[in-house]
């Protein structure tokens, strides 16, 4: 098998007391066994969610998975009770968060911590699990590892309690880690290091790793493939050295040309106008990002644009800069 | 000059036991100097904890600095007394970073724009409120809602508009746009350009992002666990790196260019706590370039060209 | 149109079906006590008299000779049987008054001794909390020590004290039980603004030229209110129900002032007689007055957090 996520026109969607918000709406994408896919995106875009339906962690009373398949290392994860789920969980695809803050339990030791996500999903007796989990914590780059392992997270910075989450989510080998916006809340040197150790890691375990960040930079250090998100929808994906050079859609274009570093001293930045929208309104029928494009149509207004090939894997979804197909 | 800030020192006290008596100090910020004329944006970069925010604290006397002095239009506003210091609030204003908290939540934004003239006993009515908004780009219908109806980036421009609402003519930026959506980011980052332009204001602009200090700063400096490390104007700073630990923060950044990957490096071992630091460079403990003599003593601003200095025993 | 705060709170109350209903019966409990408290002037040979109200217009009955059980037609006096002068819907207690009229008559008294200990509460938990938050240092250890020491005398030996110096009566009652109840909401208001007084908000406005004052009343005390709201209708149950019980303990209320308090007292002479109604009746008024305030304070505190809150 190829691949080692199959994402196919996944729609989740919330039913609010104002509305129903359709966070997920049609998003379909691939990412191959020890590859890097980046999903990029504003906030609201749908990027997280995504990510939380592929383990179903979608918050169920006001949140439902009404569509789509999600093909997790050759499993169907939609038809799943939540006991085989749960199986799944850190052993097929594990996870980590931006706030190193609050995903740490902050009533255990390290140590305690990662020895209890290796124990969930193997038999291993205490003491073989504790020299697993000071392994990779070792790996992770956790200096003294032994006598922190019995270290509170409140003792460790920021940048040390992802590395611990790094160690948790990896410790199993699963087939996919999938990140979400791991570096955001650390520091640009700490972030540097983390980015490394996700590589490294990854060449170690053998993981694929599914990405989300807003952060371009990001993006152009890990990614192989990248997947850009607007309104729960994919706009725009391609080879990532195909996005940075030719990207297409006029999104993409928005939020490359808006970086700072792409204006002159004294020029404007380039901005995209009006904002973005909210779940509960997306509109239907139509591109969703033409009331703020440059380049809108007629054709824009009253057709969705589907997601063209436009050769060597680049698609984009956009009637005049995409038009092909039927 | 419109600012001069002259070895800025901010110890935070650590107490400890019954008493409360001082265990030790937390040296926030150490001897900062810096300086912004009429005009300039000066950008102030830095890691989280390196005192940054807390100089831009100190410079519109939300603190009280523990020491030096901060020269604002010739006077020194570090010691002066709550009833002068008034007059001078409403010359200096900041602008915060979070656009969720930095709103009071139960005021209107009518109210909430309102507050700083009715202090200062200036126009505070419907047309001054309205004028504001429309200054940052809202209508004046934003007036009678209440902060949780908007967005973070017009939340954002409501913090400026009440800056701005006393008149002042130097503001601080604290991180004005690191939680704000990239796109957004461009936006408030033209407005406070062509802001500065309409108002001749000057700008003390913290930030970690180098990207968008970029963009806006005329000259940096370069803040590590209280200390400045190096100082230039923008473009010199970027060209020439002197100092390791700016060379380190440059070698971090992301390159936007998938073909031209740095391999992002590292930087090892842990930053000293500020809390009773060790003499002699702060980065010693993390510096690729470390000698004997970087642990010794204070180490001094060595002058690389015209407006660059950096703080480091490889340029004596 | 502006989404105040007030707003959104109404909006999630009207979801709870149960705290709408709590709130109905609020009301109409509310309505009787304002009836009561209007006056409906009369005259007579002693001259002009005020202390009758628009309830006792209503619904007072004249004083039948003995007791009887509710709805009845007819009751015994010494073995004799003799005709009631009106339907009682509720009966009548052992002196032969009306058990409903005295029913209604507490309520007014019920929602003073709800509501008025609970102003005088706040102000001291409001201004002591406010203060001990926010200068910190030795205010708030002179603060914390004081309501540290209060809130170790139990309280109700405070308040039988305090009502055996002063003279016994509705306002003393409401006097003793608001000097002895600030203390949990003063913490609670002192952590709050520990929490609020360090918010950017109130460092943008310092930094316009507030001055200590300002901030505290402009900034900082819309911030905590919710919280002496929410306490409010929290207490307003326990306090009616301990006037029922200091009343029969005997500091409660003066005689002759309508109290369920008074009702149930009168259950120790009553019930060996097998008169059952008239604790019955002060008591299912009590109950559905409680229950309704709980099950409107409840849902009242979820929708006034702020944390809850979703924008």
């Amino acid at each position: 098998m190829e691949e080692v996520l199959t994402i196919e026109t996944l729609r989740t969607h919330f039913y609010t007391d104002e509305g129903i918000a359709r966070a997920v709406d049609g998003v379909s994408l691939s990412i191959k066994k020890k590859g890097t896919l980046g999903l990029v995106g504003e906030s609201g875009c749908g990027k997280s969610m995504t990510a939380l339906s592929v383990l179903r962690l979608v918050p169920t009373p006001p949140g439902r998975i009404v569509a789509g398949r999600i093909r997790l290392a050759g499993r169907e994860v939609l038809t799943l009770s939540e006991i085989e789920m749960r199986a799944i969980r850190g052993r097929l695809a594990s996870m980590i968060f931006q706030e190193p803050m609050t995903s740490l339990n902050p009533v255990f030791t390290i140590g305690n911590q990662v020895v209890e996500a290796v124990r969930i999903h193997t038999d291993m007796g205490m003491s073989e699990a504790r020299l697993v989990a000071l392994d990779y914590l070792e790996k992770v780059g956790i200096p003294a590892a032994r006598e922190r392992m019995d270290e509170y997270p409140h003792q460790l910075s920021g940048g040390m309690k992802q590395r611990v989450m790094i160690a948790m989510a990896l410790c199993l080998k699963p087939p996919l880690l999938i990140a979400d916006e791991p570096t955001t809340a650390l520091d640009v040197t700490i972030q540097a290091g983390i980015l490394r150790l996700m590589k490294d890691m990854q060449e170690e375990t053998g993981t694929a790793i599914l990405l989300i960040t807003h952060d371009l930079g990001v993006i152009a250090e890990m990614a192989d493939e990248v997947a850009v998100m607007y309104a729960g929808k994919v706009v725009e994906r391609g080879a990532c050295e195909t996005i940075f050079s030719s990207f297409l859609h006029p999104y993409t274009e928005g939020l490359f040309r808006s970086l700072p570093g792409r204006a002159g001293k004294g020029e404007k930045l380039y901005t995209i106008a009006g904002t973005v929208p909210s779940a509960l309104h997306f509109l239907t029928d139509c591109c969703r990002f033409n009331p703020r494009c440059p380049l809108a149509i007629e054709r824009c207004r009253v057709e969705e644009p589907p997601l063209v090939d436009v050769g060597g894997g680049h698609a984009a979804a956009c009637w005049v800069r995409a038009p092909g197909g039927i | 000059m419109m600012l001069e800030v002259k070895d800025l020192r901010m110890y935070f006290p650590v107490k400890r036991g019954f008493f409360r008596r001082t265990a030790g100090y937390v040296e926030a910020v150490d001897g900062v100097s810096l300086s912004v004329d009429a005009g300039e944006t000066v950008g102030l970069v830095g890691e989280s904890g390196c005192g940054k925010t807390t100089v831009g604290k100190c410079v519109v006397r939300l603190l009280k600095p523990t020491g030096g002095s901060i020269l604002f239009d010739d006077r020194d506003i570090a010691s002066i007394a709550p009833k002068e210091l008034k007059a001078y609030r409403r010359r200096m204003q900041m602008v915060f970073q979070d656009p969720f908290g930095s709103l009071n939540p139960r005021m209107t934004v009518s109210d909430i724009l309102a507050e700083g003239p009715t202090i200062m006993g200036e126009d505070a009515s419907d047309d001054r409120i309205a004028e504001l908004l429309d200054t940052v780009g809202l209508p004046k219908e934003a007036g009678t809602r209440y902060p949780h109806e908007f967005s973070g980036g017009q939340r954002q421009r409501i913090g400026i508009a009440r800056a701005l609402s006393v008149r002042p003519s130097f503001l601080v930026c604290d991180e004005p746009v690191s939680a704000l959506d990239v796109s957004i980011q461009a936006q408030i980052i033209n407005l406070l350009e062509d802001l500065q332009a309409r108002f001749s204001l000057s700008y003390l602009f913290v930030a970690h992002d180098l990207s968008v200090v970029r963009h806006i700063a005329d000259k940096i400096s370069v803040m590590y666990i209280g200390h400045i490390m190096e100082e230039a104007p923008t473009e010199e700073l970027f060209a020439n790196p002197c100092h390791p630990y700016t060379q380190a923060l440059f070698a971090s950044i992301p390159s936007l260019d998938p073909k031209k990957r740095r391999g992002l490096k590292a930087l090892s071992g842990d930053p000293p706590s500020p809390v009773d630091p060790p003499p002699g460079c702060r980065f010693a403990s993390r510096c690729p370039r470390v000698m004997e003599k970087c642990r010794e003593g204070v180490i001094n601003h060595v002058k690389i060209s015209e407006g660059h200095y950096a703080r480091c025993v490889l340029y004596y | 149109m502006a989404e105040s705060h007030l707003k959104i709170a109404t909006q999630r109350i009207k979801k709870d079906r149960l705290a709408v209903a709590g709130f109905v019966v609020i009301c109409l409990f509310a309505l009787v006590a304002i009836l009561d408290v209007i006056p409906v002037p009369y005259r007579d040979a002693g001259g002009l008299h005020f202390n009758r109200t628009v309830l006792d217009t209503i619904t007072r009955k004249p004083a039948e000779l003995s007791y009887s059980p509710p709805m009845v037609g007819t009751a015994e006096l010494n073995r004799k049987e003799f005709t009631l002068k009106s339907r009682h819907l509720l009966g009548t207690n052992i002196l032969g008054e009306d058990v409903l009229y005295d029913a209604l008559k507490g309520v007014r008294t019920a929602f003073i001794i709800g509501i008025v200990p609970l102003v005088i509460a706040a102000f001291f938990a409001i201004a002591l909390g406010l203060l001990a938050g926010y200068y910190g240092g030795w205010v708030d250890d002179l603060i914390q020590y004081v309501y540290q020491v209060l809130s170790s005398i139990p309280g109700i030996l405070l308040l039988i004290a305090m009502l055996t110096v002063m003279e016994r009566g509705l306002w003393q009652l409401c006097i003793a039980l608001g000097v002895t109840s600030w203390v949990g909401l003063c913490r609670l208001i002192r952590g709050e603004t520990l929490k609020v007084r360090n918010m950017e908000y109130v460092e943008a406005a310092r930094a316009l030229g507030a001055s200590d004052a300002r901030l505290l009343f402009r900034q900082i005390l819309p911030n905590v209110m919710y919280l002496v709201v929410i306490e409010m209708t929290l207490d307003f149950s326990g306090l009616v129900m301990s006037e029922a019980v200091l009343t029969f303990i005997g500091v409660g209320v003066e005689p002759g002032t309508g109290s369920w308090g008074r009702m149930i007292l009168s259950a120790e002479r009553e019930l060996p007689n097998g008169i059952w109604w008239n604790l019955t009746g002060a008591s299912i008024f009590l109950f559905l007055l409680v229950l309704a305030f709980n099950l409107f304070a409840d849902s009242l505190r979820d929708a006034l957090d702020p944390r809850l809150r979703k924008g």
